[in-house]
Order: C-alpha cells, then structure tokens, then sequence
C-alpha cells in the first residue's frame, strides 16, 4: 500500500505491507537510524516516538495505520532550540551510559516536560512518566536527576512540533 | 507475513457492505494493535485483518441521564483523561492508572482490552462490578445487539462472539455516589506488569456495616465474573476479624487460580484473600 506522511516536518510517500512496523519504516527504509529497537513488544521504549503528537511504541505500529500521520523521531529534534537544554541535562547528570534507551527516554521527557510545566512533581510522578522505557545501565537514579534539573529550568517545549 | 490482507472501513457500513468479500475467512479485528503486532508472527495464515482505526464513530465518550457509553476505540489514555469518567466511575481511572505506560495506552482500546477476554484484562473487573454491558456489531445484517459483559467471556482469552462481530459500545450504568470503589492488582514489578491476581470492589459500607457489595476478581479463574457467594455472606455483616476471617474462606472455594509463567496457584490464592482483606479494611475507613 502507498502511504503519505510525515516525518520530522517533512511530507513522505512510501510503499509498505499494512502490517510493517513503523520502526523498521523508520529505520530501513527512510534510514532514520537514532530510534532504536530493544525488545520489539512495547516493553521497553526504546523505540519511542510521537504519532500525532502523542507517545506511542513505533514497534507497535503498523503501516495501515499511518495513513496522514505526523512523526517525529528523535532525528527530527536537533531543530528545536529545547534539545539543547535536553541533551546537557543528560550529560551533566551522566544520565546516559551505553546509550541504547537514551532516545527513548528522551522522547518521554519531553512528553513529560510538555504536561507538567510549572507543576510540582513526586518522584513516583516522574516515575510514571517513564513506566514505558527501560534502562540497563544507569539505574535510573542518573536519569531522574537529569529530568528533575529539567523540570526546574525555564526550557518550553511547544504545544506541537510543525505547524 | 506482514503482506496479511487487510481492511481499514471508515464506517460500521462500509465494514456491512465490504463483509460479503470476507465472510467465511479467518477475520481478526484489529483496534489499537498493542497485543496484535506483537504476536502477528504467529497468527494463522488464512487471517484477514479488519482494522478499525479509521470507525470515528467508535470513539467517543458519551453520558446519558444514568448511562456512560465508552465507543469500543476510545483509548486508555482518552478514557483516564475524560472529566466525565473521573467524575463518575473512578474504579475504572485507577485500573487504567496500572496499565501499562503512557505510550500503550495512547495505542491500546478498551475495546481491545475486552475483546482480547484475557482473564487478566485490567479493564474487565472494573466492568464488571459496574455492571456494564457491551453493543455489538453483526456485519451481516448491519443490526447490533447487546449482551452483559460475562456473557461474553467463554474462557481465558476466548469469547462467544461469532466470525467478524466485533463489539462498538460499552455501556456502563453509573454507580451510586454512596458505593465507594476499590481496585488493586498485584503484578511483578510496580510498572508495566501483568497482573497475578487482582481485586475490584464496589460496596456502601455504612457505620461498619456492609449493606451493599459487589466484587470481582482478575487472573484467579478461566473469566472474570462477580464472586457472587463471598458478596452474600458478606451482605448486611459488620466489618470485623471474624467476618474477614470467614469471607477469605468463602471466597477460596469461589476462584479457581491455576500455576502458569506468571505465578503459582497458591500464591494466587493467598494474594486474593488478602486482597479481600484490604478491600474490606480500606473501604471501611474511607
């Protein structure tokens, strides 16, 4: 089937089999490698993206249902000014070891950061926010300060990505 | 594989009129796809996908006088955001609450959630002690019609639909403000989990005394149905050790746990007597 999109801002036509995941989509045909798969069941969110703006697991996706979708990956986000800040709360907390999670994560924090501007979180709040993606190395607690920096800085992450 | 046939109906009337091409094939409905395309690999050959992301008429949130009506393709995340679900059935807002993250429950229906009839379905307790009942599609004549929710169920992750129905509405009557609510599951980890066992609770516990109760238990046998004898005994008793004490006996003999991946019989059973016990104590003092 024939498929229009659009990824990181940009209209993509493509041709898939209704049932191909949007992560090998992404990844083998349009060669948007920065979105990984770690265990391809929706468990660990390594392959977190937004579809419409909300967070979904690309694995769990199928072509059939892309049809008009807007997506963006973690490729599509050295254009905005916010993954800036993103990218050195991470670095400055270590919140990053081998890496393999870290796109996903991001993806959740900014899901994260978007909902809870102004508001003061629990640490089981934050936690939540990140029930969908897995980490191997870290043990979190690297991650979380990374976050909790974050949620104490003025960074703004808009309502959508493209008009 | 994924060169599966497939169909994605805009409307309940183009699934009626496209149906006479598959009737008579392996048909799989397919809403949020969170279960689907993780075992897809191994569905049958012959299987004929019928996807229902583009039926908007599934996925609205509507309340009559004293009737919620979830469409079948309202996902988790549209359901524990509806003011209207918040305000009225909070048993249902917690349940969601333990499901999953928030990237599955952008995807996944409730729909999905009961038409998948597994026993440990995270939705279906609730439901059930809410009493609600499910509309469902016949693609052959275009008609509905409407069963209660355990009427639905004929074994762990089987149902009594027939080839290509698939279910549009859930209709949920609303409970009284005066019945307070309880819904815990107990899984291996806090996040992302399974459940072992689970317990949902509705019931008016007045100065101690239980005058009205319903419950139903999640993972603890082959569908989840009200655990109607543990409900009598304890109807119009006063909350105390020994009333527990009897209950937790009560409701042994009511579920049926069985030893699989996720846990062991006995744990099960242990784990929902004292599930019990916690509804019980928490309900009371609330």
């Amino acid at each position: 089937m024939n498929i229009n999109l659009k990824v990181n801002g940009k209209p993509v036509s493509l041709e898939a089999e209704p049932l191909d995941r949007l992560l090998d989509i992404l990844r083998d045909t349009l060669g948007l490698t920065g979105t990984k798969e770690g265990c391809g069941e929706g468990e660990c969110g390594a392959c977190t993206v937004f579809m419409n703006n909300k967070l979904v697991n690309s694995c769990l996706v199928p072509a059939m249902h892309l049809q008009d979708a807007e997506i963006v990956t973690i490729d599509g986000l050295r254009d905005f000014d916010f993954f800036g800040s993103i990218s050195q709360s991470y670095e400055e907390n270590g919140a990053v070891q081998c890496g393999f999670c870290t796109p996903g994560f991001i993806m959740s924090t900014i899901e994260l950061l978007r909902k809870s501007k102004g508001k003061e979180l629990t640490d089981n709040e934050i936690k939540s926010a990140f029930a969908g993606n897995i980490c191997r190395c870290t043990g979190y607690d690297k991650i979380m300060n990374a976050v909790r920096q974050l949620l104490h800085s003025n960074i703004t992450i808009p309502e959508r990505f493209y008009e | 594989m994924n060169k599966k046939k497939t169909f994605s109906p805009q409307t309940l009337n183009e699934y009626h009129e496209l149906y006479p091409q598959i009737e008579g094939s392996n048909i799989i409905i397919f809403a949020g796809g969170t279960d689907l395309m993780v075992g897809k690999e191994e569905l049958p050959e012959d299987a004929i996908f019928v996807s229902l992301s583009g039926l908007k008429e599934l996925k609205d949130i509507e309340q009559n006088d004293n009737t919620i009506i979830i469409g079948a393709c309202t996902t988790l995340n549209e359901i524990l955001h509806s003011a209207i679900i918040q305000e009225e059935l909070p048993i249902l807002i917690q349940a969601i609450r333990t499901m999953a993250s928030e990237q599955v429950r952008n995807r996944a229906t409730i729909g999905g959630n009961i038409g998948n009839a597994s026993p440990a379905g995270d939705t279906i307790t609730p439901l059930v002690v809410l009493g609600a009942s499910l509309t469902i599609f016949l693609p052959g004549t275009a008609k509905e019609r409407t069963i209660s929710l355990p009427e639905y169920f004929c074994g762990p992750c089987a149902n009594t639909l027939d080839n290509g129905e698939l279910i549009t509405k859930i209709i949920i009557p609303v409970p009284s403000k005066k019945m307070k609510c309880y819904f815990r599951k107990v899984g291996q980890r806090n996040a992302m989990t399974i459940t072992k066992a689970s317990l949902s609770c509705l019931a008016e516990i007045d100065n101690n005394k239980v005058l009205d109760i319903r419950l139903a238990a999640g993972s603890v046998s082959p569908t989840v149905r009200r655990l109607t004898k543990t409900e009598e005994f304890l109807k119009h008793k006063a909350v105390s050790k020994a009333t527990i004490k009897e209950a937790k006996k009560i409701l042994e003999k009511e579920i049926s746990p069985i030893t699989d991946i996720r846990s062991t019989k006995a744990f099960r059973g242990l784990l929902m007597k004292n599930l019990l016990e916690d509804c019980l104590q928490t309900i009371d003092n609330n």
